[in-house]
C-alpha cells in the first residue's frame, strides 16, 4: 500500500483503503491489478463524472447529483402529468420511461461491485486462508511447532514467504517465553466516506456561524482538504505509536502497520492508559470530530497470546462506536468520544472491589446490577457512585461491567 | 415458480468455515445452500450423486435485525481437545465457535422431488441434523412447515442474506460453464441455476464464495457461490429485510 500511495492519482489513503481519480479511459481493474493479482479481491465504489463535479468521495458525489437531477425530472415528470390530457397515452407513456430510462444512466454512473483476480467455476482443494483460491500440496505450510499443516494456495504461500523474517517476532518471543501471557492488538480506523461527509458538514457549520453574512453561495470542499488530513492523520498515528512506545516500553510494543500495532499487556489495566493516550491525541488532532460519529475509529481486542488471530480480525474490522474495546470472551465496550473522556475520568472503586463486581457479572449480568445498586451494602453502594453515575449518563451497564474487567488488576499498576 | 417455506430452530449449530490455522473455527451467520440441502439430501435423498441425486434445492436464513446483537447473544465458543487414542495424549485444542437457540426460515424449491418432505411436513416437525460435530451433539434442527411462497410475486432489489451456488454439477443446463460463469462476473446476468432455481434476475454486485458440492460419497467439490451481501435484483424471501 505504501508503494500504491506513491501514484500521483491517488489522493487519500490508510493501510486498507484508498481514494483515486483516474481518467475516463483509463480501467480500475488494472489499476487494482497490483493487489488483485496477488490473490486479494478489491471492494469499489465509483463516481464517473466530470471533474467539476469530482467532490472528495464517491458517494457523496452521487447525493450531491442526484439531488440536482431528483429536482429536475421532477420538473419534467409535472410537465409530462399537465400535458396528459392534451397527448395521446403511447406519447405519454414513453416520456415517462424517458424519466426511468435517465434514472437508470445515473445509477450506472455509480456502481459498487468487487474486483477478483481469477474465479475458478470449481476448485477440488480450497486454501484454508483465503478460501478463494486452489490448494496445491506443493504450498503446504507446516508449522514447525505445533505440526499442523495448512492448505495454501500459491498467493497466499507467497504471502507467508515474502518476509524471511516473522512480520511480528515479538508476539512469537511472547508466545514463547510467556505462553500465558496478555496481548491487546490495537487498530486505528479511518473511513473515507464518512470522512468526506464529516468535514463537509463541520465546514457547512462553520459557514453558518461564522461567515454567514460574508458569503451567500454553499462552499464545496475540494481535495487538498483531505490530502492536508492525511498529513494530520500521519502525524496522529505517528505520535499515538511513540507514545505508546514511552508509556509500555518497546519491548512490549510490535508495531505491524501504522495504524495496527500489537503490545503486550501487563497488567491488563494498561488498557485504560492506552485509551487516554488516545483521547489526549485525538483531542489535540481532532478536537472538532469528538462532538460527532468521528470517521477515525479505535479498536482494540485483548486476548491471551496464543489466541486466534483471525477471531481479532473479525472485531478489529468492523468498528461499532468511535471507540471500542473487546475482552475476547469477557466483555465488549462501545462508546463515543464524549463517553470514553468521562470513562477514563470516574472515581473507580477499590480493584478488590472490582475484581468481585467482574467475577459476579461473568456468572450473572442481572446479579452484578444488584451488586453495583443494592443499598443493602452500603460501604459498596457509596464507592461505586460514580460507576452509578455514568450509566445515568448514557454509557450502558455492559459497559461498566467490561470497564471493571479491564480494571480489576489496577493495583497490580500502581 | 412456488417455494416452501419452513420455520427452523436449532438448540446448538455449528455452520461454520474452515479450520484457521487448524485451531478456530468461525461460525457464519446464514444458512447456506450446500447445508441445508445436503442435510435434506441425507433424509430424503436417493444416495446419488451429480445428475442422477434428487433435486432438492433449499437455502435459509437466521432471524436477527442486527448482527452484532446476534452474536453476542446467539454466538458462543468451545475449546475442544480431540483425542488421540493410540497415543493416549490429547491433540492441539480447537476453539469453535458454535450458535445455540436459533431460530430462521428456510426455503425449499417445490418440485416433483420433494413430495416426501412434504409429506413428513405436513404430519408434523421435520428433525434433521446439519453441520460440525455432530458426534458431540451439535446440529440437530427442526423444520416447520410455514406454508407456500409465490417467488415471481414479489421480486425486489436488495441485499442477499443466504448463500447460493451458482451453478450445480453434472445436471444439464445447470452446470453454467466458462461462459455462463463470465456473463455473471462480468456483466451481472444470473446463471441458469440462479434464474431458474430462485428467481434471481440480476446480480449487481457480486460477492463471491465457494461452497461444497459432494460428487460421491467420499469426495466433492467446491462450487462457485453468491455469498450474503451481494446486491440482487430477487424474490424478497432471499433478501435481507430493511434494517436488518
Amino acid at each position: 500500500m505504501r508503494k500504491f500511495s506513491q501514484f500521483d492519482n491517488v489522493i487519500l489513503n490508510t493501510t486498507t483503503q484508498f481514494l483515486a481519480i483516474l481518467t475516463p479511459d483509463a480501467s480500475v481493474t488494472e489499476f487494482v491489478k497490483l493487489f488483485s493479482e496477488k490473490g486479494f479481491f478489491i471492494e469499489v465504489e465509483e463516481a464517473n463524472t466530470v471533474l467539476d463535479n469530482a467532490y472528495l468521495a464517491p458517494q457523496s458525489i452521487k447525493q450531491k447529483e442526484r439531488e440536482k437531477l431528483e429536482e429536475r425530472l421532477e420538473r419534467r415528470r409535472e410537465g409530462i402529468e399537465k400535458q396528459k390530457q392534451k397527448i395521446p397515452e403511447n406519447v405519454y407513456k414513453e416520456r415517462l420511461e424517458q424519466i426511468y430510462a435517465e434514472i437508470d444512466e445515473f445509477e450506472a454512473r455509480f456502481p459498487i461491485h468487487n474486483i477478483y483476480g481469477s474465479l475458478p467455476c470449481t476448485i477440488n482443494d480450497l486454501c484454508e486462508v483465503c478460501q478463494m483460491q486452489s490448494a496445491e500440496s506443493e504450498y503446504d505450510w507446516v508449522d514447525e511447532e505445533s505440526g499442523v499443516t495448512e492448505h495454501l494456495c500459491n498467493n497466499c504461500y507467497q504471502i507467508r514467504k515474502f518476509r524471511e523474517e516473522p512480520p511480528a517476532p515479538k508476539l512469537d518471543l511472547w508466545y514463547k517465553e510467556e505462553p500465558r501471557s496478555r496481548i491487546a492488538w490495537i487498530k486505528v480506523n479511518l473511513d473515507i466516506e464518512s470522512l468526506a461527509e464529516t468535514l463537509q458538514g463541520l465546514l457547512d457549520k462553520y459557514v453558518q456561524d461564522i461567515i454567514k453574512d460574508e458569503i451567500s453561495e454553499k462552499i464545496e470542499l475540494r481535495f487538498s482538504v483531505l490530502a492536508e488530513f492525511q498529513h494530520d492523520y500521519e502525524m496522529f498515528l505517528k505520535d499515538f505509536n511513540e507514545e505508546l512506545e514511552k508509556e509500555l516500553s518497546e519491548e512490549k510494543l510490535q508495531p505491524i502497520l501504522d495504524d495496527f500495532i500489537c503490545v503486550k499487556l501487563d497488567p491488563t489495566s494498561k488498557i485504560k492508559d492506552i485509551l487516554e493516550i488516545y483521547n489526549n491525541l485525538f483531542t489535540e488532532y481532532f478536537p472538532e470530530l469528538k462532538n460527532q460519529k468521528s470517521p477515525v475509529t479505535l479498536s482494540i481486542s485483548v486476548s491471551n497470546v496464543k489466541f486466534a488471530f483471525f477471531r481479532h480480525w473479525k472485531i478489529l474490522e468492523n468498528p461499532v462506536d468511535d471507540v471500542n474495546v473487546a475482552l475476547v470472551g469477557r466483555g465488549e465496550m462501545h462508546l463515543n468520544l464524549k463517553q470514553l473522556e468521562e470513562l477514563i475520568e470516574i472515581r473507580l472503586p477499590s480493584a478488590k472491589q472490582l475484581h468481585k463486581l467482574a467475577k459476579i457479572s461473568e456468572t450473572s449480568d442481572r446479579l452484578a446490577k444488584v451488586l453495583v445498586y443494592d443499598r443493602g451494602d452500603y460501604r459498596l453502594y457509596s464507592s461505586m457512585d460514580e460507576m452509578r453515575g455514568a450509566v445515568k449518563n448514557g454509557i450502558n451497564f455492559k459497559t461498566i461491567l467490561t470497564y471493571a474487567k479491564i480494571m480489576e488488576d489496577v493495583d497490580e499498576v500502581s | 415458480m412456488r417455494f416452501l417455506k419452513f420455520g427452523f430452530s436449532s438448540d446448538m449449530l455449528i455452520l461454520g468455515e474452515r479450520f484457521k490455522k487448524g485451531q478456530y473455527r468461525p461460525v457464519i451467520t446464514t444458512i447456506p445452500y450446500s447445508q441445508i440441502t445436503g442435510a435434506l439430501q441425507a433424509i430424503y435423498g436417493n444416495g446419488r450423486y451429480n445428475g442422477d441425486a434428487k433435486q432438492i434445492h433449499a437455502c435459509g436464513h437466521f432471524l436477527f435485525t442486527n448482527e452484532t446483537e446476534f452474536r453476542e447473544k446467539h454466538i458462543k465458543a468451545l475449546t475442544y481437545s480431540p483425542r488421540n487414542r493410540h497415543l493416549n495424549s490429547s491433540i492441539l485444542p480447537i476453539y469453535t465457535e458454535f450458535l445455540y437457540n436459533v431460530e430462521g426460515f428456510v426455503y425449499l424449491k417445490e418440485n416433483d422431488d420433494v413430495k416426501e418432505i412434504v409429506q413428513d411436513a405436513s404430519k408434523g416437525d421435520l428433525s434433521l441434523w446439519m453441520g460440525g460435530l455432530k458426534s458431540k451433539g451439535f446440529g440437530k434442527c427442526k423444520l416447520n412447515f410455514k406454508g407456500a411462497i409465490d417467488a415471481n410475486r414479489d421480486i425486489a432489489e436488495g441485499c442477499l442474506n443466504t448463500r447460493l451456488p451458482v451453478l450445480k454439477l453434472g445436471v444439464p443446463g445447470f452446470d453454467a460453464g466458462e461462459e455462463g460463469v463470465k456473463k455473471l462476473i462480468e456483466e451481472g446476468i444470473p446463471t441458469k441455476l440462479l434464474q431458474e432455481v430462485f428467481g434471481i434476475k440480476r446480480v449487481k454486485t457480486a460477492n463471491f464464495g465457494y461452497l461444497f458440492e459432494p460428487t460421491s460419497k467420499t469426495g466433492g467439490k467446491y462450487v462457485l457461490s453468491l455469498f450474503e451481501g451481494s446486491t440482487v435484483e430477487a424474490p424478497k424471501f432471499l433478501l435481507k429485510e430493511e434494517g436488518e
